[in-house]
């Protein structure tokens, strides 16, 4: 069983401020780039314009696979799997694909530029949420996953020009790729991984997409999926927007697995009693592991929350969610309308300016199926896009390759001078590192070990804007005072109870955890980090017969500040000169793992799936000190030689297995206890 | 008249070669139930779950199953769902096992989690299955009507009858719920029912070949549970009673001490 999210999610990030491309940016086919957003090891996401006649100016988002990556075709397919089956979904609710095509060996797809925040990052900030704000929060939920569900549908029930269902199945539906713009409509993002009919990806037996946490049990067992599995992922989206809890949150894979195939499922109610009945219901129908007893379809969720949205006594509608948007996160707003002004305000760049790279599209040819001859004649024209024949006005056979343009806009740019925001600082500073041949597969290469991030809209943002969201920034302020207060009691009650003594040596970094100064992390303080993207830092999910959130209400701090020290992204106390940075858990991440252990330079492994049987008796399986299991038992692990530990029936003494996992295969363990 | 033998021994030679192909097909239907399973418990014990899987559903979809085998494919099929992690398909075979056969106990293979959920099971799963047999006289003969009872998973898939009159030495085989026996001068019936399951499991019986239930014809209403032997000493009883009292009136007014009707002599008097 293997494990992937979408191809954004599988680039990685760095701790950086987004990078101005240049004054002037950079002309990529018919799109200027502005900002580069974030860069891993897959490719490039860029804020862009793009620019026609008649003053045409709008703000686009491109995503662009890295050149040398080019001839990997899984991830081509990919990527080209993502933008045909985006493109063929036309609905207000999906993020839309203006184009796709290719630019000198680097493929690329342009994306509606969507300004708004993630539902993650909504729920980021929606502490102390009470009385009337609480009920309205309901409701807006309602309507968002309404509008969630029917921009599924849409893409459930997408056809080819033929009137043939392409049964796609988005297959990774989680808070980070459901994204509430300004203007209060929820559009869903990132088709990476969806599976349809006719995927030039394809997609084995057994393989897993998608985020664990949120992934329904069949999908997770790596048994087929429908669009009912989609309606599970937005069950637990909804759980978790009504609960503000994460519904499964475990300290490993493994346990996430176990725990969204087995762990009985406390009703939000329980968790949080001022939920509305009838939305628990709706929620607890999502969440039947039989795919049959949920609803029968997307747009059957859709009515039962229109149903209960008709039922209330204020409307609640996009007006009123822009509303809620715009007083919550303003200054957000604020920032990234400055910045899209900005790139906007530029005059359009002039080839005198800097080189242009002219563009091969492949045009979103929706009327074309998603069948086998499809998947042909993209493959054919595939193969015709890797053999650019461009001419640059330099005359140079073959174009000037993207990162030789970049290089060349950086060269041609004064970094910070355009006086926009968030400043610009050069790529190869940024990056420490010298500038690379390609210029751009440096930051790929480099792949902070610790350190990856969801590329999903959200996410780019916030790495482009580099603030948090007012909540955060008071949160963090508090933080602030509160430890500089504590610090100088502190020191007052040291330098008058020791007068006499002779001063102390310099504290060690050991000895400060030893005697700890309370100071909070200066770049990310409690409780600020992204619910979806560092999900460890989330609060803990709902225990069995815990009491209701309305009886924690008062120590919602202290159990938050628990909950992050448990998922193990808060930093203690103790350590108050190490930097906290952002951790992702691993089942949500697991193909960017494996990027950063192959050094980016192959395409992601899969884990493999291991069945083990002992003949003549049951046994423990142990893997790594802890217990995962009783035989018979099928599981997934990392690609390798592992090796397992067998007890029979719970003897304390056992017997070591060396099994070698091979990725996406199936390695068999056979053994007689008699 | 030699073609008049060759024609006799032709019949002869194809009866006997029908008869024997229905009985190799009776042994192959059962060998083929019997080899899947082994096959299955083959593929499990290699790990190859999917396979194992599918033959275990294939020799529960085959014939000639006993009821021990069926249950051991039940417990093949819990196994396999318990690696999967496939709880419902666990919990359901565990269920089956549980309805047919509530005390029955699992292999060493099952882990006590299996264990445990079997012990769940045996609350949900009602059982154990048990038919029931009636009869009712009909003119010539008898019908046999047979019931099942506890069939909570609805394992039940199919009735066999047999059904001989008391003396005979062959079984009459009905593969139906109810049958009828007619014959001359039928007094008593045996049957034995079976309530068969997947694989052509008997899951459950009433009556065996050395005591099958009885039902004698003639009485009002037959059961084979011994009522109406009670029925017929009551009556017998009744009937003693009714002739003992009306011996007893006769006897009454026969012997009774009757009014002396005779000329009485003149009564004399004085000297």
């Amino acid at each position: 069983m293997s494990v992937s999210s979408g191809w954004a999610a599988e680039l990685e990030l760095d701790d950086r401020e987004p990078v101005s491309v240049g004054e002037h940016g950079e002309r990529f086919g018919r799109y200027e780039l502005k900002y580069e957003l974030a860069a891993g090891g897959m490719g490039t996401v860029y804020l862009g314009r793009s620019t026609g006649p008649g003053g045409f100016d709008r703000p686009v988002a491109i995503k662009r696979i890295h050149p040398h990556l080019a001839h990997q075709k899984q991830l081509v397919d990919m990527f080209l799997d993502e933008a045909r089956i985006t493109g063929l979904i036309t609905h207000p609710n999906v993020c839309t694909v203006y184009d796709f095509g290719e630019v000198d060996g680097t493929y690329y797809i342009a994306l509606e530029y969507l300004m708004g925040e993630s539902v993650a990052s909504i729920l980021r900030g929606l502490k102390g949420l009470r009385g009337d704000d609480e009920q309205a929060w309901y409701a807006m939920a309602a309507q968002l996953i309404t509008n969630a569900a029917e921009g599924l549908h849409a893409a459930h029930t997408a056809k080819d020009a033929r009137g043939r269902a392409l049964d796609i199945v988005h297959r990774d539906v989680s808070p980070q790729n459901l994204l509430v713009t300004y203007d209060g409509v929820l559009k869903v993002l990132d088709f990476g991984v969806a599976q349809a009919k006719g995927r030039l990806h394809s997609t084995v037996a057994g393989s897993v997409k998608g985020k664990y946490a949120y992934m329904a049990p069949e999908q997770a067992a790596g048994k087929e999926v429908n669009a009912r599995s989609d309606l599970w992922s937005l069950g637990v989206c909804l759980y978790e927007m009504l609960t503000r809890k994460r519904l499964f949150r475990e300290k490993t894979e493994m346990d996430t697995i176990l725990a969204v195939a087995s762990r009985t499922i406390r009703s939000p109610r329980t968790v949080r009693s001022s939920i509305p009945v009838a939305l628990e219901k709706i929620v607890m129908s999502l969440l039947q592991r039989d795919p049959e007893k949920r609803p029968k379809d997307a747009r059957e969720l859709g009515r039962m929350l229109t149903n209960y949205l008709h039922a209330q006594p204020k409307p609640t509608g996009p007006a009123a969610i822009s509303e809620f948007m715009v007083k919550r996160f303003a200054g957000q707003k604020q920032r990234k309308a400055d910045m899209v002004n900005t790139v906007l305000r530029t005059n359009p760049q002039s080839a005198s300016q800097a080189r242009i790279i002219p563009s091969k599209e492949v045009p979103l040819d929706v009327s074309q199926s998603m069948t086998q001859s499809m998947s042909q004649s993209m493959t054919q024209s595939l193969e015709m896009l890797r053999e650019p024949t461009v001419t640059t006005p330099s005359g140079a056979r073959g174009g000037l390759r993207a990162a030789e343009a970049i290089q060349a806009a950086q060269l041609a740019s004064t970094p910070a001078s355009s006086g926009a925001k968030p400043p610009a600082v050069p790529n190869d500073e940024r990056r420490g590192a010298p500038t690379p041949l390609l210029g751009v597969p440096a930051v790929q290469i480099e792949a902070p070990p610790a350190i990856s991030d969801s590329l999903s809209f959200d996410t780019m943002e916030r790495k482009m804007l580099g603030r948090e969201t007012e909540e955060e920034s008071r949160r963090k302020w508090l933080w602030i005072g509160g430890a500089l207060t504590i610090l100088v009691f502190g020191l007052a009650f040291a330098f008058s109870g020791n007068s006499d003594e002779p001063p102390a040596p310099q504290q060690s970094a050991a000895e400060t955890e030893v005697t700890p100064t309370p100071t909070p992390e200066p770049e990310v303080a409690v409780g600020e980090v992204d619910f979806g993207d560092d999900p460890s830092a989330l609060e803990s999910p709902p225990e069995e017969n815990a009491p209701p959130e309305d009886a924690l209400a008062g120590q919602e701090a202290a159990a938050l500040a628990e909950a992050e020290q448990e998922g193990g992204a808060a930093q203690p106390a103790t350590r108050p000169t190490m930097r906290r940075r952002p951790n992702r858990r691993p089942e949500e991440n697991a193909v960017t793992m494996e990027v950063a252990e192959t050094a980016m330079e192959e395409a992601p492994a899969e884990p493999g799936r291991v069945n083990v049987v002992t003949r003549g008796g049951w046994a423990d399986v142990i893997f790594q000190g802890r217990r995962i299991g009783r035989t018979p038992l099928q599981f997934s692990l990392p690609p390798g030689l592992q090796t397992l530990e067998l007890r029979p029936r719970g003897n304390p003494e056992g017997v070591r297995i060396p099994v070698q996992v091979r990725s996406g295969e199936t390695s068999r363990v056979a053994y007689n206890l008699e | 008249m030699l073609a008049r033998f060759l024609w006799l021994g032709l019949c002869v030679a194809m009866t006997i070669a029908t008869g024997a192909s229905v009985q190799a097909q009776g042994d192959a239907r059962q060998a083929s139930g019997e080899r899947l399973m082994t096959q299955a418990w083959s593929a499990y014990e290699e790990a190859l779950f999917s396979d194992a899987l599918e033959l275990f559903n294939a020799a529960q979809a085959s014939e000639g199953l006993t009821l021990e085998q069926l249950l051991q494919i039940f417990e093949g099929q819990a196994l396999v769902a318990h690696a999967t992690g496939e709880s419902g398909a666990m919990e359901q075979a565990l269920r089956r096992i549980a309805n047919i056969d509530p005390r029955h106990t699992l292999s060493d293979l099952s882990p006590p989690e299996v264990s445990a959920a079997l012990l769940e099971a045996r609350a949900s799963a009602g059982g154990p299955i048990r038919v029931q047999t009636d009869a009712e006289e009909i003119p010539g003969g008898v019908r046999v009507h047979a019931e099942v009872e506890g069939d909570q998973m609805g394992l039940v898939l199919g009735f066999r009858l047999r059904i001989r009159a008391s003396g005979e030495t062959e079984w009459r085989t009905f593969e139906t719920q109810s049958a009828e026996l007619r014959l001359p001068e039928l007094r008593e019936v045996e049957v034995i029912a079976e309530a068969v399951g997947p694989g052509d499991a008997v899951l459950a019986a009433r009556g065996t070949e050395s005591d099958p239930a009885r039902y004698t014809v003639g009485d009002p209403i037959v059961t084979p549970d011994g009522t109406g032997r009670g029925r017929r000493v009551a009556l017998a009883l009744t009937g003693t009673a009714v002739v003992l009292g009306a011996a007893a009136v006769v006897l009454y007014f026969v012997l009774r001490p009757q009014a002396d009707t005779r000329p009485q002599a003149p009564r004399v008097t004085g000297p």
